[in-house]
């Protein structure tokens, strides 16, 4: 997943600590599935998932975010499970 | 053991995921397990509010929390997002007063209390009826098929709100098929993410996962992988359509597994294709 990120997660939370405004026009928070492996594995115990959402509702309120139903290509809009469809449109939609 | 669940199928098992629900209560109803699913029933919401201040977002699981309260039993679930969703819900508003106060003024009828138990079919299945039960009801034995469990993320994160397994190092679904006479084929990605919804945002990315879920049960020698979510069953077929000459390793549900073994073939889905390939 990290291939398709601009900033690693890691990188992420240190600009967010520093208090950098960079995160928020990235694109790694809307890259986040919120699988939860890294807060499972964050020898830290840091909650990435939850911080990642934060960035993701701050963002929308500068910009759209970037999932919009007329994007979702034909196949996977009716052969996708809707759980997908609805799951994407809360997390990372519009 | 005849013990009664609420069921709460959701909105996937009501459509693309059919085989799953059927097959779900084909195989409750063989072990006895009465399953009543809740008159009305809306969304879950298919995600988990991680900004849990925002108590609009749970208004869709707390209704269904609700429709389940009235009947004084545990709620079970068979989709892995459905139980998440609804077992992060119900453990939020019960520990969080103002929460739920706040969020019973949004509600026009009913009203969330918290005490109901959501459950996964899983957890029912080893904890209520027990392996031996499961075992004994086996008709047409696996034959030592070699399957591969895979659990994904939302059957088992974040274990201190889920609950239902070690996260880093499950075992309830190789127990169930242990039990079914299959031989259980351990992996490294059994709970790698296969990209979840991701799939109708960044669909290349979420390609990239399931194909790597995919191989890496195939390097172990697996001839079938096995799951508990309806989009991880779609994003690891999906992964298999566009990849190319390599021979597709069916993806079905355990309770599809479980029809084989107790010679409900109607419901057994892919796995008869799979069979008849062995």
């Amino acid at each position: 997943m990290v291939e398709y990120m601009d900033l690693l997660p890691s990188v992420v939370i240190r600009l967010a600590q520093l208090g950098l405004t960079e995160v928020i026009g990235s694109k790694t928070p809307w890259v986040c599935a919120a699988c939860m492996t890294c807060q499972a594995r964050c020898p830290k115990g840091v909650d990435l998932p939850r911080i990642m959402e934060a960035i993701r509702q701050m963002a929308s309120r500068h910009t759209t975010p970037p999932l919009l139903t007329m994007r979702i290509p034909d196949e996977l809009l009716t052969r996708a499970p809707q759980m997908a469809v609805v799951g994407a449109l809360r997390k990372v939609g519009k | 053991m005849a013990a009664s669940y609420s069921y709460f199928p959701g909105c996937t098992l009501s459509t693309t995921a059919r085989g799953y629900d059927e097959s779900g209560r084909a195989i409750c109803e063989a072990l006895g397990i009465r399953l009543e699913e809740l008159k009305e029933w809306n969304c879950c919401g298919a995600t988990f509010p991680l900004s849990v201040e925002n108590v609009m977002d749970m208004v869709g699981p707390a209704r269904v929390l609700i429709a389940a309260k009235d009947k004084e039993a545990d709620l079970a679930t068979l989709c892995a997002v459905c139980f998440h969703v609804l077992r992060r819900t119900e453990r939020y508003l019960s520990t969080h007063g103002e929460a739920a106060d706040r969020l019973n003024q949004f509600l026009d009828k009913g009203h969330y209390a918290s005490g109901l138990r959501v459950r996964h079919l899983l957890g029912i299945l080893r904890d209520d009826v027990g392996w031996e039960a499961v075992s004994a009801r086996v008709s047409s034995p696996l034959g030592g098929m070699k399957i591969a469990p895979y659990y994904g993320c939302m059957l088992l994160r974040p274990q201190i709100e889920i609950d239902l397994d070690d996260s880093e190092g499950p075992s309830v679904l190789g127990e169930l098929l242990a039990a079914l006479g299959a031989e259980v084929v351990p992996f490294p990605h059994a709970t790698e993410c296969c990209g979840s919804f991701l799939v109708v945002q960044e669909p290349d990315a979420t390609q990239s996962l399931s194909t790597s879920v995919v191989e890496s049960a195939r390097r172990a020698g697996a001839a079938l992988l096995v799951t508990a979510c309806p989009l991880c069953q779609y994003n690891l077929d999906r992964a298999q359509t566009t990849a190319g000459s390599k021979p597709k390793i069916p993806v079905v549900y355990f309770t599809q597994v479980m029809a084989a073994a107790f010679g409900l073939a109607e419901h057994a889905g892919e796995l008869r294709l799979a069979e008849a390939q062995r």
